[in-house]
């Protein structure tokens, strides 16, 4: 069965189906739109935390810290109600912003985390030099260039492998939302055991292919 | 001048620094000396704002600008030239940084690729070019070697000469302390032994604390 499906998964590719295609393109449009938005908000807002004596630091850490599980599911309905009734239910660009309340945080806890580490020997040299804040934070992001790429992947792979929140604001709707997650849980539910683990296959070499990049970058990097 | 009042610093149950009185005399230089766990990176990190104190007062000159070189020298993710220029835009005053402290060859090299030595006289050219009045110096010379050492020495007492500031640095080296400083002042548990000219004979130190400490690193 399994061999059967890896055998699938190459005949699919090999077929350059219109339809694979395009829900290729949908996941990775949404992937990539919503992991770089995770990734843009998230990671500075978490620098920032991580860099900064405030009070009530510890409430806003223990607050991101539980943000970071959010359950996908209740996003997605929590979205749902939100914005149904709305031109907005049922598109991509909703999925992207389930994805993006989901994701950030994570992007965020992870940020202020490396940096807090970091933020010692940061802050006492950069204040021993008396470097405004803005400087400071250029020295955080940079000092944390590594870390993004890791960060970023993991916001990657946490965005395409979702399936609850973006099933119940995209509808999984024919050549509009449905993206590699729904189409397998679909295939799944329709008893099409092997195009869905043949589906589940391209999915994996599409994460594989950008952690390859993401590695390349990497150690351009270092 | 810069007073210190009864200053204390507990960690928990611990009390690591004790000071009842200290002044700091403006233009002066001073040398912290004192065996491991004296107080002296404790008293730089309160006086730069780094650490704050559990009880006393800190009393600054009006209008002063502090910088502070940590124990722990750290070359930031950077050319060694744009470590430089994150605090000093000047083109000619950061090549004569990197001339004075012999990091001319290295000014492209990834400052986070230095060695111990070269990340210690990086960080050293950097706090020198930050405009100050008051200079702070945990052990700024530890990982050099002798020669460069004796240049970090001279460029910072040209330094601070040149900024008419006031100079207090902590060091395990007694000739650097003679050498750099107008007051030696010995510290042990946290507390003040005692507050010596440079230019007194060492045989003068009455305390039996910093006399024990001179014992140790003399012989």
């Amino acid at each position: 069965m399994l061999w059967q499906s890896i055998v699938r998964a190459f005949e699919l590719m090999g077929e350059n189906d219109p339809l694979l295609n395009e829900i290729i393109a949908t996941t990775m449009k949404m992937a990539f739109t919503s992991s770089a938005l995770a990734l843009l908000i998230g990671v500075p807002f978490g620098i920032l935390i991580g860099i900064s004596k405030f009070p009530g630091k510890k409430i806003v850490i223990t607050v991101l810290h539980a943000c970071m599980a959010l359950p996908s599911v209740v996003v997605g309905l929590t979205l749902y109600i939100l914005f149904s009734g709305t031109g907005a239910i049922y598109s991509v660009r909703l999925m992207v912003v389930a994805q993006v309340v989901l994701i950030a945080p994570v992007t965020a806890g992870m940020a202020e985390s490396y940096v807090t580490a970091l933020s010692p020997w940061l802050t006492e040299t950069a204040k021993g030099l008396r470097l405004k804040k803005p400087k400071v934070l250029f020295l955080a992001v940079n000092e944390s260039k590594y870390q993004f790429i890791v960060i970023y992947l993991m916001a990657f792979a946490r965005s395409i492998s979702e399936v609850g929140a973006v099933q119940i604001v995209g509808g999984n709707i024919l050549h509009e939302t449905r993206v590699m997650t729904t189409a397998i849980a679909l295939n799944y539910n329709m008893g099409q055991f092997r195009y869905a683990v043949a589906l589940g296959i391209i999915l994996l070499l599409i994460a594989l292919g950008v952690n390859t990049v993401a590695t390349i970058i990497q150690h351009k990097l270092k | 001048m810069l007073t210190i009042e009864n200053l204390k610093k507990r960690y928990g149950e611990r009390t690591v620094l004790d000071i009842e009185r200290l002044e700091f005399e403006d233009g002066k230089r001073y040398a912290l000396l004192g065996a491991n766990g004296s107080g002296k990176s404790t008293l730089l990190k309160i006086l730069a704002g780094t650490e704050r104190a559990s009880e006393g007062r800190t009393v600054f000159p009006d209008g002063v600008k502090t910088a502070f070189m940590p124990q722990h020298a750290v070359g930031f993710k950077l050319s060694a030239e744009n470590n430089l220029r994150i605090v000093c835009n000047d083109k000619a005053l950061i090549a004569a940084a990197l001339k004075e402290f012999d990091l001319g060859t290295l000014k492209s090299k990834n400052a986070a690729k230095l060695s111990g030595g070269e990340t210690q006289r990086l960080a050293l050219a950097r706090t020198l070019l930050v405009p100050f009045t008051l200079l702070l110096l945990d052990e700024p010379t530890a990982a050099m070697d002798l020669n460069s050492a004796q240049a970090a020495c001279d460029a910072i007492k040209r330094a601070v000469t040149d900024s008419i500031a006031t100079l207090v640095f902590a060091t395990h080296s007694l000739p650097q302390a003679v050498r750099l400083a107008d007051f030696l002042i010995f510290m042990d548990g946290g507390v003040i032994a005692e507050v010596m000219s440079s230019e007194c004979p060492l045989t003068d130190v009455k305390d039996v604390r910093a006399q024990a400490f001179l014992k140790s690193i003399i012989g």
